[in-house]
């Protein structure tokens, strides 16, 4: 009765403290979508809730005023565009690592994890100096073109494809499949969570970047990403934060999208009954 | 029609393939070149069911997967049809091959398991899935084609890792241990289902095991290996009755063959040993090959199987203790200490007689010269190998 009892008391706790937490993540969230109904005026005063739900101005001015359109399209090209680059790039470099035997394999490999150690912030200006002279500046490739490549990417996937048996890649070209088939018929099947909780992450990364996507398209206004976007509407029309409201809840739907699309795949897919045992 | 021909066929595995080490580990040390397979020659013919039967390690997997193409080879030559096949590609060998672990693709069902082994081949669909279900007929798993693999017991799964191989109707059929990581019971079964399964697949089938129940029955010839090194090619009788080598000899037969070191020494007649005290005269045949080598006294091992050895608890030539007897049923394994040196005889129940052969007992037991072995005791080989003595 008292274990019963105790653990009855534990479960509630962590529960409470769970709920707490949650609550304080999501609640920026809930309070950023209640504002973004909210008129100029109402937005100054502490009631959460907005008085209607149906005034849609803040909306309507940032994506017309504000060109919040484009800025999402250009936030998409990017994002999209740079995942499925640095996916494919990923891939293929973990499959190399994993079932190719080469001289110097070892020291490669751990030269592209060296990478991992080198904080992105510090290559700021010699990325910003190469792509301007490479003429990419205020271009969609000069802001992905850093994003192409991942050493930890390729290192979780790697992982995973460590543990899929050689012998199977070797049945595989015995019955004339090539490398390319393997990957897409066997190995990326197989490797479907890791590949797509990748996809997603990288995707959002990609989407929330900020410093860079400033920087890089700093002289044209057009190429802007929607997180630059966003806070432009602020100094736009001096203190209107109900319009920055609204710009980040559209800004969030294509990563609410995804995640839901993408989720099924999510869950953990196994070998269980390719081997013997 | 499909034969093999292996011509002083060689691998090498080079240290660093071998060793995985990190960036900072000292290669130095493991420069070792380790010698997988060493010079195997062999011809196989048509249709014929070879066994490669060897302990752990001995090569026999290297060699398989050099027929298969999946190893290079460092030196000889593989001919499959009399086609030079060293650099060709595995897929254009019209081999198949079962694997060890089976390998199957887990996220395909069976049937898809199976059709993908021909699609690449075979555009037509009806064609694939007519192949697939034929090959699903013959093997039992008909009804298991929409399963995937791990909704299948173990034995059903090495099914569907056969039937992938037979529904390419390949002209060589490689197998790896494939009932290795069966159950005794099924592995019996299995055992017996391959031999009717080979009359039924017009192919070469070389098959890689280390259980020399599997080797006898099912080989029509047996490769006994050992580090790399071929030991004796025969037919399974051939290689029971007739071992080229000491190893050979205990490796084949359960139990273990009883071996003795004994000295052969020359009398005025003729060769003798002494055994346990006894001196006995050696056959012609061993004598005369013994007098070829000039020496008056060789150091031998003498080899004797525990079937051939008779109990009788009196009035044998020997005289031993009992330390264990194990019954398995049909018959009666009995280990004796002689002299400090320990002999195991095999008694079949039917033959059992009124014979106490509980722990500490003493027994009596003989066994005729002309079913001994005789070894040399440096080189291992069976000094009357070839010169047809046979038993
Ligand atoms: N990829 C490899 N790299 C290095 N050595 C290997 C490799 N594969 C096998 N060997 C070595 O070659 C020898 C023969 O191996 P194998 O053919 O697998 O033996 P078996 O199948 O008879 O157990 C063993 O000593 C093994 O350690
Ligand atoms: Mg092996």
């Amino acid at each position: 009765m008292k274990r019963k009892k105790k653990d009855f008391l534990f479960d509630t706790l962590v529960t409470l403290i769970a709920s707490f937490l949650g609550i304080i993540i999501i609640f920026p969230l809930i309070y950023c979508f209640l504002s973004s109904f909210k008129t100029p005026s109402e937005f100054l005063n502490p009631k959460l809730l907005p008085s209607s739900f149906l005034y849609l101005d803040n909306f309507k001015n940032a994506l017309e005023r504000g060109n919040l359109l484009r800025y999402t399209l250009n936030s998409f090209i990017i994002a999209f565009i740079g995942t499925v680059v640095r996916m494919v790039l990923s891939i293929l470099a973990a499959y190399a690592f994993t079932f190719y035997d080469f001289k110097g394999k070892n020291f490669f490999f751990f030269l592209i994890l060296g990478t991992m150690m080198i904080p992105g912030d510090v290559l700021l200006v010699t990325n910003y100096l190469t792509v301007s002279k490479l003429h990419l500046l205020n271009t969609y490739l000069g802001v992905m073109i850093v994003s192409f490549v991942s050493a930890s990417q390729m290192f979780m996937l790697r992982q995973r494809f460590k543990t899929i048996p050689k012998d199977m890649r070797e049945a595989s070209s015995m019955d004339g499949y090539g490398d390319l088939w393997f990957i897409l018929k066997v190995l990326l099947p197989l490797s479907k969570p890791v590949v797509t909780t990748l996809f997603v992450q990288s995707f959002i990364n990609l989407w929330n970047a900020y410093l860079w996507p400033l920087i890089v398209t700093a002289s044209s206004p057009e190429m802007r990403t929607v997180m630059v976007g966003i806070t432009r509407l602020n100094s736009w029309e001096d203190e209107n934060y109900q319009l920055v409201m609204a710009g980040v809840c559209i800004s969030l739907i294509p990563s609410i999208i995804l995640f839901i699309i993408m989720r099924r795949n999510m869950k953990k897919g196994g070998l269980d009954g390719s081997l013997v045992g | 029609m499909a034969s093999i021909t292996l011509k002083n066929v060689t691998k090498v595995y080079t240290s660093s393939q071998s060793v995985g080490g990190g960036l900072f580990r000292k290669n130095k040390e493991k420069k070792k070149d380790v010698v997988a397979v060493k010079d195997f020659s062999m011809e196989i013919k048509d249709k014929e069911f070879v066994v490669l039967l060897g302990p752990s390690g001995c090569g026999k997997s290297t060699t398989l997967r050099m027929i298969a193409g999946l190893e290079e080879i460092d030196r000889g030559e593989l001919y499959i049809d009399d086609v030079l096949m060293n650099d060709t590609e595995s897929k254009d060998r019209d081999v198949a091959m079962v694997f060890q672990n089976y390998a199957l693709y887990p996220h395909m069902s069976v049937f898809d398991n199976m059709a993908f082994a021909i699609r690449k081949r075979i555009p037509d669909k009806k064609e694939v899935d007519r192949k697939v279900r034929e090959a699903a007929g013959i093997l039992g798993i008909s009804e298991y084609l929409d399963r995937k693999p791990r909704e299948l017991s173990g034995g059903q799964r090495q099914r569907v890792a056969i039937g992938r191989a037979i529904v390419r109707n390949p002209k060589v059929m490689l197998m790896d241990e494939p009932l290795s990581n069966l159950d005794a019971k099924l592995r019996n079964q299995m055992r017996s289902e391959l031999l009717k399964l080979r009359k039924r697949i017009d192919a070469t089938f070389v098959y890689v095991t280390h259980d020399q129940t599997e080797a006898m029955t099912l080989g029509d010839r047996v490769v006994v290996m050992k580090d790399g090194e071929v030991m004796q090619i025969g037919k399974p009788d051939e290689i029971y009755s007739n071992p080229a080598s000491l190893f050979v000899a205990t490796f084949i037969g359960n139990p273990q063959m009883n071996v003795i070191p004994v000295s052969a020494y020359r009398k005025s007649e003729g060769f003798y040993i002494n055994l346990f005290g006894k001196e006995l005269a050696l056959g012609v045949e061993y004598s005369s090959t013994l007098s070829k080598r000039n020496e008056s006294f060789i150091p031998l091992m003498l080899g004797i199987r525990p079937e051939y050895i008779t109990l009788d608890d009196g009035g044998g030539l020997f005289e031993g203790e009992v330390m264990i007897s194990e019954h398995t049923g049909n018959s009666i394994i009995v280990h004796m200490n002689v002299d400090g040196t320990e002999i195991v005889a095999l008694e079949e129940e039917r033959n059992r007689r009124e014979i106490n052969y509980t722990q500490d007992s003493i027994l009596h037991f003989s066994f005729s010269l002309s079913d001994v072995y005789l070894f040399d005791a440096v080189s291992g080989l069976n000094i009357t190998y070839g010169v047809g003595n046979g038993q």
